[in-house]
């Protein structure tokens, strides 16, 4: 003589168990549904926030340098010898080499424009493969070539062309740069990783030389180098670069900032996962609170099911399901939830989506396993209590 | 071979204060008895129905049913047993809430791992044995008090067991829907399942074939037909 629950039927019990407490059962899931959707939807934005910074990384490139004179240790100014940018270009892992110098004027709409208002506008002298080296494209027109170098052409950054009004080259703008008027020949495309570039406006250096002695020693070098080798390139850069004062060479390396900034987003995303972990444990907490207080509560069918039949593991079987249920169904919740945040921060950031697919099963898992370990202690309080005790009524 | 052996039966409940509930009980029933058991209340009815019914286990003495030493059977045996050879019925009917009469009954045949469709179909002929062919999808808090008992008492005979055992099943209700259910006990009984039943009504208890008294967990006297 056995007693015997089919799979099934154990099923049936804790569905009916769920449904018959709807109330109470959807705000025990609901715990477990905020802790999952906060996990799915942080890991999905940051997961569609990485992918974009690490594209934009991709596209930038991490191995681009940049060197510009510092204050040295005694705060004196030398200026970078004619020649640093090619001297810097010959160090064996620099792949290609631009460089940039500041030209004292200013660039203004008009001559009733007084000639203090710069709109922070810097005005440089470039090569001609600037652009190419920084990783930067044309918005509108070309940049500086041979036929600029001596000829009143400028070309402008994204933001100093926005600063001064110009929002195409047709009709051919004018800008004044003292007293001659150079025309724009094109407009450059954002830079993010160059706030300094997207202000600034480029002319030729033969120009820059006869009308504001520019001299032709770079103020700013960009090096492309071997990814393997940069720290070795960082190494010899300053002595190679100014023999005299290597002290007042700074290296920078502009992706750094994006790392950085990606570092903080992952630190943040750390936290973020942290919080919803405590708020799934919660939850658990939850389902172990209202199981005991369950057990408790139905000490009466307990009683009448040992006396129809059920063994100690099957009140415990029916109890430990129907926590897992409820957690999976709050799992199931949360994940949609969180899904649908994402893809709604997607759009609105205009981010691309990327949905952590085994983000999604494991959250579902982490559900399952919360409320299984919630379960245990009241499914197996309810499976100890002795049936003669449970139907006593006087 | 008796269905039902007690011999020198004593089960105390550890106090402080310590409680003789049972004190050297010596009881038999062969199948196809009717026997009452009667006595005031706190006597120890329900402690010995509840050994008789394996719901618990004694703390010394013998328990046989249907030929088997409870004391050496384990939870899972004698789940076993109540699931296969037992009924029973409660004072309080017990029925799950929210729960439609058919489903209650039908209940009654869950731990003996009988398919959905087989239980439903036994439940509704379990029914129509206890007169309620037409309170199948009632609520039990839309049945009356003997509705609801009949309900208990079709659970408890689903699965024809050999001994049903009925705690008061009196106890709630009025004289006369009382009598119609021991009525329903005894038209088991004559169908060839043995029927223990605890009351303190000796009116009721005079209808069985058998009726032992109890008082401070000792058997006081015994009357059999």
């Amino acid at each position: 003589m056995k007693s015997k629950l089919r799979i099934r039927d154990i099923i049936v019990l804790g569905y009916q168990g769920i449904l018959k407490r709807r109330g109470r059962s959807v705000l025990t899931a609901a715990g477990i549904a905020i802790g999952i959707a906060a996990i799915v939807a942080v890991l999905g934005i940051s997961a569609s926030g990485r992918s974009d910074l690490l594209a934009s990384l991709d596209s930038l490139g991490t191995n681009l340098l940049r060197v510009t004179e510092g204050p040295g240790v005694l705060g004196q100014s030398t200026g970078f010898p004619d020649g640093a940018a090619e001297m810097a270009g010959r160090v064996g892992p620099v792949r290609r080499y631009s460089a940039t110098t500041l030209v004292d004027t200013a660039v203004r709409r008009s001559n009733l424009i007084p000639e203090i208002e710069t709109n922070g506008i810097g005005v440089f002298t470039s090569h001609q493969n600037l652009l190419e080296v920084v990783g930067g494209e044309m918005k509108e027109g070309r940049f500086l070539d041979e036929a600029a170098d001596r000829l009143p052409l400028i070309v402008l950054g994204d933001v100093a062309a926005a600063r001064l009004g110009i929002w195409n080259l047709d009709p051919r703008p004018r800008v004044l740069l003292d007293e001659t008027w150079f025309t724009v020949i094109g407009i450059a495309d954002e830079l993010p990783l160059h706030p300094d570039l997207e202000r600034g406006a480029f002319i030729g250096a033969t120009i820059a030389d006869q009308l504001f002695a520019t001299p032709r020693a770079p103020s700013s070098i960009y090096l492309r180098v071997n990814p393997e080798s940069i720290d070795a390139v960082v190494d010899v850069l300053p002595a190679t670069i100014s023999p005299n004062s290597p002290d007042q060479v700074e290296i920078t390396r502009p992706s750094d900032a994006l790392a950085a900034r990606r570092a903080a987003e992952e630190a943040l995303t750390g936290l973020l996962v942290g919080l919803g972990a405590v708020a799934l444990l919660v939850g658990g907490v939850a389902i172990a609170n209202i199981m005991v207080m369950s057990v408790l509560e139905r000490r009466m069918e307990i009683g009448v099911r040992r006396a129809l039949g059920a063994t100690r593991a099957h009140i415990r079987a029916q109890f430990l399901f129907e926590s897992t249920i409820l957690a999976a169904a709050g799992g199931v919740v949360g994940v949609l939830l969180g899904a649908g945040i994402t893809v709604a921060f997607a759009i609105n950031r205009d981010l691309t989506l990327a949905v952590p697919i085994a983000g999604l099963f494991g959250s579902i898992g982490a559900a399952l396993a919360v409320g299984g370990i919630a379960g245990l202690y009241p499914a197996i309080r309810a499976a100890r209590i002795e049936p003669a005790e449970a139907v006593r009524t006087g | 071979m008796s269905l039902i052996e007690l011999e020198m039966v004593s089960k105390s409940y550890p106090g402080p204060p310590r409680v003789d509930a049972l004190v050297n009980v010596d009881l038999s029933a062969e199948a196809g008895d009717s026997l009452a058991v009667v006595g005031p209340s706190g006597s120890g009815k329900s402690t010995l129905l509840h050994i008789m019914g394996a719901l618990d286990r004694p703390t010394n003495g013998l328990v046989r049913l249907d030929g088997n030493d409870v004391a050496l059977m384990s939870d899972k045996q004698l789940s076993g047993l109540r699931a296969n050879l037992i009924g029973f019925v409660f004072q309080d009917f017990f029925l799950l809430s929210g729960t439609t009469a058919l489903e209650n009954v039908a209940q009654g045949l869950l731990y003996r791992g009988v398919a959905t469709g087989d239980r439903r179909i036994r439940a509704r002929s379990a029914l129509e044995r206890v007169g309620l062919a037409d309170r199948m999808s009632h609520l039990p808090t839309q049945l009356s008090g003997g509705e609801r008992q009949r309900v208990a008492i079709a659970r408890a005979i689903l699965g024809n067991p050999a001994v049903v055992f009925a705690d008061e099943p009196t106890g709630n209700l009025d004289s006369k829907t009382g009598a119609g259910i021991i009525d329903v006990l005894l038209g088991l009984n004559e169908a060839g399942t043995t029927v223990v039943v605890i009351t303190h009504d000796r009116e009721v208890a005079g209808r069985f074939g058998r009726e032992i008294s109890i008082l401070d967990g000792r058997i006081a006297g015994e009357r059999s037909a």
